[in-house]
């Protein structure tokens, strides 16, 4: 699993930073989004009780 | 502070891996389980909501297990299962007993307790008739292992004690890398697919609109929402585990590709398939096999068998019409399946397809497996206003 070529290296800094971006374009405060409300399957179970 | 809900959570794990990382070099092999079990108890006190209930039920199952394998002894294990799930059985049912000054509902009901009731029956219908009770803290770790603690996937603990025993081994730079990859896709899944889903798609057009289009398309944002979500969050479990050095089951293998009912339950929720076939399918087979109105109809027994696993299933998610109804249409799609199955084999061709290109039928039947898959979930989710 080790990153064998530096195409590989800059494909995944590439990918992370990509990641990283559009998660911080999503929950940055400065997202006024009306609906910027995460409703996930964790909260779907604790709904139930 | 529920798993995988906030950045802390995350940081919090980061420190925990820290820790397992660094005991490696100075613990001994056989203490894992030891920093194992102070790292999830540690969880569990400080952050979790409502851990002493969870501990509690902990305690509770391992006395019952105790008792009813060693000392009382039951022959029937379904004796066993009812004191086991008893406390999910009473939230689940809604049975409440108001004994004043609290309510037995508010000590039982927290969240992670049907996937812990899952785990302590699945420990429990494994356990051989003289085989000795696990340590306790072995017990511990595989009912509240902090990545897996809410929504699993679900581990049978021979799986999870194996891994257990090699968990300072397990813990290397390859295993280190796999997770770390586990690790990112499952935020990417569920905390950018999902979400854009839900926030640019899934609320596109009001829920209770009963056109056509409107309710196609809910269900379509539903199913997908349903699957980044859930396997975003098995991913995260499965990166977090393998970083700390233990082997959390996959539980999300491509459902999209899925060509018949069968194949998609390999793909969507593989644990608690598994679950369901060896701890309920199966035995209840069997029992049909030992009737002797249906020893001449292997065919009924199996699509009966199928249509409780499912109806299991669906009561599981809570006793409400959608979920039941879900698990019910599951049952019937895996019914008919297995009723084509076993009339191509009788006549020696595919009695539906017919010569067709076998490409075809391969992309035809993922074409009617994505569409049936969408519609038994929309009627889980409880958004289809037609119910």
């Amino acid at each position: 699993m080790k990153i064998n070529s530096v195409k590989q290296f800059f494909i995944n800094m590439l990918l992370y930073t990509s990641i990283a971006g559009v998660i911080y374009f999503l929950y940055t405060p400065l997202n006024k989004n009306s609906n910027n409300k995460t409703s996930s399957s964790i909260q779907f179970v604790y709904q139930q009780f | 502070m529920l798993p995988f809900s906030c950045l802390e959570f995350f940081v919090i794990m980061l420190g925990f891996i820290a820790i397992v990382c660094a005991a490696k070099y100075v613990v001994a092999s056989k203490n894992y389980k030891y920093i194992l079990a102070f790292l999830n108890a540690l969880f569990l006190v400080v952050v979790y909501p409502k851990p002493y209930h969870f501990l509690l039920l902990i305690i509770f199952s391992y006395a019952a297990t105790y008792f009813v394998s060693e000392v009382i002894k039951f022959n029937k294990k379904i004796l066993g299962i009812l004191i086991l799930l008893l406390p999910m059985l009473l939230v689940k049912l809604d049975i409440r007993f108001g004994f004043y000054p609290f309510e037995l509902n508010n000590l039982l009901s927290f969240a992670g307790l049907s996937y812990a009731s899952f785990r302590i029956m699945g420990y429990y219908m494994d356990k051989a008739p003289n085989e000795k009770m696990p340590d306790f803290a072995s017990y511990f770790n595989y009912l509240a292992f902090t990545p897996t603690l809410l929504i699993g996937p679900i581990d049978k603990f021979s799986r999870f004690k194996s891994s257990q025993n090699t968990g300072f081994e397990n813990i290397n730079t390859q295993n280190f890398i796999i997770g770390w990859n586990a690790l990112i896709k499952g935020i990417a899944f569920k905390y950018i697919f999902a979400e854009v889903i839900d926030r640019y798609w899934l609320n596109v057009y009001n829920p209770s609109s009963k056109e056509i289009l409107h309710m196609a398309n809910n269900m379509y944002a539903y199913y997908l929402f349903l699957f980044f979500d859930f396997a975003g969050y098995s991913n995260m479990a499965l990166g977090v585990g393998k970083m700390m050095g233990i082997n959390v089951p996959v539980n999300f293998l491509n459902p999209f590709v899925a060509v018949n009912p069968q194949d998609f339950w390999r793909r969507f929720h593989i644990t608690l398939g598994e679950w369901l076939r060896d701890y309920f399918f199966t035995p209840l087979y069997l029992f049909f096999s030992r009737m002797s109105r249906f020893k001449k109809h292997p065919l009924a027994r199996q699509n009966i068998a199928l249509v409780l696993t499912f109806l299991l299933m669906g009561c599981w998610n809570g006793f409400k019409f959608n979920f039941i109804l879900s698990g019910l249409i599951f049952g019937i799609y895996s019914a008919i399946h297995n009723t084509y199955v076993t009339n191509c084999k009788k006549k020696g061709k595919d009695v539906f397809f017919g010569n067709l290109n076998p490409t075809a039928v391969k992309y035809i039947s993922i074409f009617i497996m994505f569409n049936l898959a969408a519609f038994a979930l929309y009627i889980f989710s409880g958004r289809c206003p037609l119910l």
